[in-house]
């Protein structure tokens, strides 16, 4: 009897096979204490994040509509809300990262530049799309 | 808000890629507008009630407490 693998397992199993590929290329090529230096998992996870690419771009998810850059409103919207989560995940990590780099009193500022991207990105944020309710209150009239 | 989409597209005979195809919008969002997961935008929401020739309280049916809000 025939067995293939579930649809949904695919993608999982093309990664899993796509990364022994490129720890195996990685270990033959550049030796294998490569592996737990950089650039050698750098690559591998090169190669992950395209192959995860490829496989969302090609898939009935949500994920692959706005890859495709075709999403419906509830598509784009989770998108928005997919953003807001990697811009807080984002802003802890940079919030952390400079308190640790203050108490290890290591080089500080790309921390502080970071921290000024996202406060200047945070202003913007609420002047293009906050409204700032300037109208004036015409009691109905038009 | 409680909806009858699901009912409404059985009615009609459609299923549900072809109500997605007839809107322009994913099977994956029709799934999540007939569960109650996701609240169209109005533009969406008329566009249903369109279709199926309803109006739209015929589709949608907010809970009493969001009303009296």
């Amino acid at each position: 009897m025939r067995r293939s693998i579930p649809p949904r397992l695919r993608a999982p199993a093309l990664l899993a096979v796509a990364a022994v590929v490129a720890v195996v290329l990685e270990g033959a090529t550049r030796g294998w204490s490569s592996l737990v230096h950089a650039p050698g998992p750098l690559g591998i996870a090169a190669v992950l994040v395209v192959g995860f690419a490829w496989w969302a771009r090609r898939s009935d998810t949500d994920m692959g509509a706005v890859m495709r850059r075709e999403p419906d409103e509830r598509q784009a919207y989770a998108r928005l809300r997919v953003q807001a989560l990697v811009g807080r995940a984002l802003s802890l990590a940079v919030a952390v990262g400079y308190l640790v780099a203050s108490a290890a009193k290591v080089t500080l500022w790309p921390w502080a530049a970071l921290l000024g991207v996202l406060a200047v990105a945070f202003v913007a944020g609420w002047l293009f799309y906050g409204d700032r309710g300037g109208g004036q209150d015409n009691g109905g009239m038009t | 808000v409680k909806n009858w989409v699901r009912e409404q597209r059985s009615a009609v005979g459609l299923t549900q890629a072809d109500l997605a195809a007839a809107l322009g919008v994913s099977r994956q969002t029709v799934i999540s507008i007939e569960n109650g997961r996701y609240l169209p935008s109005l533009p969406l929401a008329f566009r249903l009630a369109r279709l199926f020739g309803v109006p739209l309280e015929r589709l949608f049916d907010p809970d009493d407490e969001e009303v009296r809000r």
